[in-house]
């Protein structure tokens, strides 16, 4: 009995205005989302080939991924030059556009349109699905027909649900396909796979927004108030939460800003080449410039070894406050597997110091030869999975199930009069 | 009768549900921007003067001419207006390696952002079902049979609808600035209450065009539910896609090269074109005036010293040589900085030019006025930016001077004086950031203001023009 509800609700909104504009509404956002992205991409490429080091050098810089055309998130810090010298890891001011204008606005890219318009949009397709039917009085004619209350609910949800997503998954598969098309990328099979996850967690997220519309619109007797009540999960979910909890993280762990860790870096670093060339003035035999060298790797680098673990348990904490919204969940979530997000992040900077310990002596002429050369490679699929991934997925069924749960509880008790 | 039916749309918005929802959630988002971006922010000024504190203690005790740059960049103060509007957000924290990466992903949410974005869908939510939704509720019918004419009924529907957009809101940022004006950390003066209230007057014209916007598509639509469809597509166009794709098209149509190319052409003019040229004089400078003394060149040290030692006529020629050499030195810096800075002048002019031709193709959309008049009144804008761009290079050639200048001095004083040693800079120049007065950036948000008010008349007027040729029934 689910099947004929959620055809009935299929046709009639099909066939609606609200079916054509939202559509519209997505392909013109995804257009520009792949210009917008590509641009991005095509910039960081550019930056790439004329920053790149030749080998044996002490210099870092990543190849951008095509996967941040599609959800940027940290990309613009992980393609960053770094510079390896004496005075430990240096990085090069952001290249990353010179129109300062793009700072102003938020760039909508592809995680920008599933996390705030689709998430908007579901809740714009359910929000009237019990109430608006209570209002024109069908409500009442549909359950006197036998139709048992429970197919109703999950016929409406999975009606709407499938209305919201469908147009979605063909323009995102139609945007994939263009991004593939295009010149400057070359596409692999994890690229695929990894946007069919994202287009797996989009499909999850678009069901735990229709069902929050549907469960609100079962909780009143009005369509325009469960509007506005869905529009608050909405605005509680996508902006409240993640929002706060990004402050709440940092007041509750204490960590001190890095800029202080900075400063002291640099200041025991012109310190210990002050000292040397008083020393020097003294005697010359060569032993001062490696003894200034030892001096400021320990400082310098013991500072950033000492941080880093602080860091990376605010970052935890962060991700852990920032989960309770589905949407911040599904954020992390998307950019990890897009490789752009804070694992990634973390686990390059890992890289960067391990390199530079591993190669101290030799930039800078302490041990015989050269350094080596920098690699890196992103992480993979399944390793993004095991180790933070899962918790996000979990978080994101977790809210669909119980959202839809609610739905379905609230409208069993429903008053349709 | 404008005022009976302005307080019938009150009294219709205020009692209801809907309204309370909404109060609730834009105090709520409202206030806790301006809470969790003041900390940021006394965090941001903490930092700030720890830094220049740092930096200055630093010169007066260990400064030395030669690596100068390393200890003298120039920090610029986190302006008081983030709490509200955080502008080019120029987080001089993003540069070090060791960074909170949070921010970066999780964009902060400020008062621009809230009124630009969420507060302009929260007016198209208020106003698209005032004339349509009344229509299918067979109110409007109702309301025409009373002598009421329909410029009046819109008149009505629009100021009621925009005073209870306003209350939510003004309440909203009433607390939030009551916060910060307790936040011990934050000293507010006297400009900064103006500051607020262009900011608070800027959101009201905005959010009016955005009611304005509903109004006219609903009184477009026979459904409140098409209603709130088109206005949200207008929505989208306006909001989202305009403003990101102006840059971009400006860039296609007005390309320069990237900034990496320019610098990476910079470094070669400067050092190793430098280094070859000056070798060449060099050679020159043997072959001319010290053909004489070519033979040092093959020389070693210990041997080049005996020399000088030993013959005082040889002592005095190297002596002019090595001045000769100093000289050349300096001219060939000086000489290849012009190049160079003519190639960063051009590249500059480029670049400018590209930005206005994106900040006028970004104009077609209200969100860009509102976005570019808000932070120049907050002097956090593009303006104030190249504006601190100029005036921290005026001063770093102040300073540079000056301490070529202290230089020099200490040479003269003592000979054996080298750049490596400590050169007292205590009385150097201090940067002091000349913000722009609050009058000129009044005048600097006249036009994007006059242009937001342009989209104001023209939805009023459209809303208006439409609903007089509704058909009510």
């Amino acid at each position: 009995m689910i099947w004929p509800i959620a055809r009935k609700e299929i046709l009639e909104n099909l066939l609606s205005y609200r079916f054509f504009i939202l559509t519209g509404l997505l392909a013109l956002l995804m257009v520009v989302a792949v210009i917008v992205g590509y641009g991005d991409f095509l910039q960081r490429l550019e930056n790439y080939e004329v920053l790149r080091p030749p080998p044996n050098s002490p210099v870092i810089i990543i190849e951008p991924t095509p996967t941040s055309i599609l959800a940027e998130g940290l990309e613009a810090n992980l393609t960053r030059l770094h510079e390896v010298s004496f005075l430990g890891i240096q990085i090069q001011r952001n290249q990353q556009s010179v129109n300062r204008i793009f700072a102003l606005f938020a760039v909508p890219d592809m995680l920008f349109i599933i996390k705030v318009v689709l998430a908007l949009i579901a809740v714009l397709f359910s929000f009237d699905a019990i109430a608006f039917e209570k209002e024109q009085g069908t409500l009442k004619l549909l359950l006197s027909n036998g139709i048992r209350r429970h197919s109703l609910i999950l016929g409406k949800l999975f009606g709407r649900f499938a209305l919201v997503f469908a147009p979605f998954a063909v323009l995102f598969l139609l945007a994939l396909l263009a991004i593939s098309l295009l010149p400057a990328v070359a596409v692999t099979g994890t690229f695929w796979l990894k946007n069919f996850i994202t287009l797996l967690v989009a499909c999850v997220y678009t069901l735990l927004f229709t069902a929050i519309g549907t469960f609100v619109s079962s909780m009143v007797h009005r369509s325009s108030t469960s509007m506005v009540i869905g529009l608050t999960f909405w605005l509680l979910f996508v902006f409240i939460i993640p929002n706060f909890g990004t402050l709440l993280a940092k007041t509750l762990s204490g960590v001190p800003t890095s800029d202080r860790i900075e400063m002291e870096g640099r200041l025991s670093t012109i310190q210990a080449i002050y000292e040397r060339i008083q020393r020097e003035k003294e005697s010359r035999d060569g032993s001062e410039g490696r003894r200034m060298i030892q001096q400021i790797r320990e400082s310098t680098l013991r500072l950033v070894e000492l941080y880093q673990p602080k860091m990376n348990s605010l970052t935890r904490l962060t991700k852990s406050i920032v989960r309770c919204s589905p949407s911040g969940a599904m954020h992390f979530l998307i950019t990890d597997v897009a490789s752009t997000g804070l694992y990634e992040e973390a686990r390059m900077k890992d890289a960067v110091v391990q390199y530079v310990n591993r190669n101290f002596g030799r930039i800078n002429q302490l041990e015989q030869g050269s350094p080596d050369t920098f690699l890196y490679t992103r992480s993979s699929l399944s390793e993004v999975l095991a180790e933070t991934a899962f918790i996000d997925i979990l978080v994101v069924f977790f809210y669909a199930a119980f959202f839809i749960g609610a739905a379905y509880v609230r409208f069993l008790v429903y008053d349709p009069r | 009768m404008l005022r009976v039916l302005v307080r019938k749309e009150l009294l219709d918005n205020l009692l209801n549900l809907r309204f309370i929802t909404l109060c609730v959630v834009s105090i709520v988002l409202i206030f806790s921007s301006i809470v969790v971006l003041t900390g940021l922010h006394n965090e941001d000024v903490r930092d700030y003067h720890n830094r220049l504190n740092t930096q200055d203690a630093f010169i007066d005790q260990y400064g030395h001419s030669n690596r100068i740059s390393w200890m003298s960049s120039l920090f610029r103060e986190p302006s008081r207006y983030r709490p509200l509007v955080l502008g080019i957000d120029r987080d001089a924290a993003q540069e070090n390696f060791v960074n909170n990466p949070v921010p970066a992903l999780l964009s902060k949410l400020d008062l621009v952002a809230i009124v630009s974005i969420i507060m302009s869908l929260v007016a198209i939510v208020l106003s698209h079902n005032s004339i349509a939704g009344e229509r299918e509720d067979g109110l409007l019918k109702l309301m025409l049979s009373n002598p009421v004419s329909r410029s009046t009924i819109v008149l009505g529907k629009f100021i009621g609808g925009v005073i209870t957009l306003a209350i939510p809101f003004s309440l909203g940022v009433l607390l939030g600035l009551a916060y910060i004006s307790i936040d011990a950390e934050v000293q507010l003066q006297g400009t900064d209450f103006g500051v607020f209230g262009l900011l608070l007057v800027l959101s009201y014209i905005y959010m009016t065009a955005f009611y304005g916007l509903g109004l006219l598509f609903s009184a477009r639509s026979r459904t409140s539910s098409a209603a709130v469809l088109k206005s949200l597509f207008a929505w989208v166009v306006l909001v989202l896609v305009l403003p990101n794709v102006s840059p971009f098209l400006a860039a296609q149509m007005y390309s320069i090269p990237s900034r990496a190319k320019i610098d990476r052409e910079l470094n070669k003019i400067e050092s190793d074109d430098r280094d070859e040229i000056f070798r060449k004089r060099v050679q020159q400078l043997f072959q001319t005036t010290f053909s004489d003394l070519t033979l040092i060149r093959s020389m070693t040290k210990p041997d080049l010293q005996k020399k000088l030692t030993d013959d005082a006529a040889f002592r005095e020629r190297f002596a002019l040589y090595q001045k000769a050499n100093d000289d050349l030195v300096r001219e060939v810096n000086r000489e290849q900085r012009r190049i160079a800075d003519a190639i960063r002048e051009s590249f500059h002019n480029q670049s400018h030019r590209q930005e206005v031709f994106a900040t006028v193709l970004a104009s077609l959309s209200p969100l860009s006025n509102f976005v570019f008049a808000a932070t120049d009144a907050a002097d956090v804008g593009l303006d104030s930016d190249a504006e601190w761009e100029s005036q921290a290079s005026a001063y770093h050639r102040v300073f540079g001077d000056y301490v070529e200048l202290r230089y020099r001095e200490e040479k003269h004083k003592n000979p054996a004086f080298t750049s490596n040693d400590y050169l007292d800079l205590r009385a150097r120049p201090r940067f002091q950031f000349q913000q722009m007065p609050l009058s000129a950036r009044i005048e600097r948000i006249l036009v994007p203001a006059g242009i937001l008010m342009v989209f104001n008349l023209l939805f009023f007027a459209g809303a208006f023009v439409s609903f007089l040729r509704y058909d009510v029934r």
